[in-house]
């Protein structure tokens, strides 16, 4: 009776410890998602110039490493904010390309905007109803961004404008794996840490966001 | 582009095989693998979200 008593509380901490680290996460990833809005809200009105590739790639990479090395302290969260606030200096750019290049450019945008986060609720709400487990797909998510990650270089220093749509479509199923892999791996406690939580999803986010709308585009874009 | 920067670029390319390849790799390994219930359910998720894109793109063209 009183081991019954104490796996029902046992199991009732770690539902609970579970239930924190989702509501941290989502809280910490709507903060993060409102701070880069106004970022990349900023770096349009302004008309910023594009950092250029290498730049770009040499802070999400530098930011994204600081942020899992202060993942365990206050200071991951100023690292998340850094990161997610550079991730969205650098959107402005290439959103006003976009308005500049295409008459339905906003319209491109809102689409791809609200499909994201239509996709988003979707997936994430599909892992915290069910409860269903998606660790199998961690091996081919993470094998899969690699490549596609090499693919999408490989068509910029080659300038392959069909490969860049195939990565793109790639990555719009490995974006949507990882939200529900991440999500499922919150759920079933296999990630305790909302801060890292939250990176993944929100790389996974912007990810999603890229490649819809240049899918959008190449499908329904209107040259000027 | 630049002679420079494509020579970064295959340098990043590179870098990001030899320091995540092998995190990958191992996460590969242990990854559990899924049943066949799983996979159906993942390619019909997947299935969906395709769905849901060329709708968008349908959207898009309509309102033109």
């Amino acid at each position: 009776m009183a081991s019954n008593q104490y796996a029902a509380a046992q199991q009732t901490a770690g539902a609970l410890a579970t239930n924190k680290v989702l509501r941290n996460t989502y809280l910490l990833l709507s903060m993060t998602l409102l701070f880069s809005g106004v970022t990349a809200g900023v770096s349009m009105a302004m008309h910023l110039p594009a950092p250029g590739l290498i730049l770009t790639m040499v802070g999400y990479f530098g930011l994204l490493f600081l942020t899992n090395a202060l993942r365990n302290s206050a200071w991951g969260l100023v690292s998340v904010f850094a990161l997610t606030g550079f991730m969205g200096l650098t959107l402005g750019p290439i959103l006003n390309m976009y308005v500049q290049m295409f008459s339905n450019g906003s319209e491109l945008i809102l689409t791809a905007f609200g499909g994201t986060g239509a996709i988003f609720l979707g997936l994430s709400g599909y892992a915290v109803v069910t409860r269903k487990d998606f660790s199998f797909l961690g091996g081919m998510i993470f094998v899969g961004i690699l490549v596609a990650f090499l693919a999408s270089l490989a068509a910029a220093i080659f300038g392959l404008p069909l490969l860049s749509l195939v990565v793109s479509g790639a990555f719009i199923l490995l974006m949507s794996g990882l939200i529900l892999w991440q999500t499922s791996q919150i759920i079933h406690g296999g990630e305790t840490n909302y801060i890292m939580a939250t990176v993944t999803l929100y790389v996974a986010l912007f990810n999603l966001f890229l490649s819809l709308l240049q899918i959008l585009a190449a499908l329904s874009g209107q040259q000027r | 582009m630049g002679m420079w920067t494509q020579v970064a670029l295959i340098g990043l390319a590179v870098a990001v095989v030899i320091f995540l390849g092998p995190g990958v790799k191992r996460m590969a390994e242990e990854s559990p693998s899924g049943s066949r219930e799983d996979w159906w359910t993942f390619v019909r998720i997947m299935a969906a979200v395709v769905g849901f894109i060329l709708l968008m793109v349908l959207f898009l063209r309509w309102g033109q």
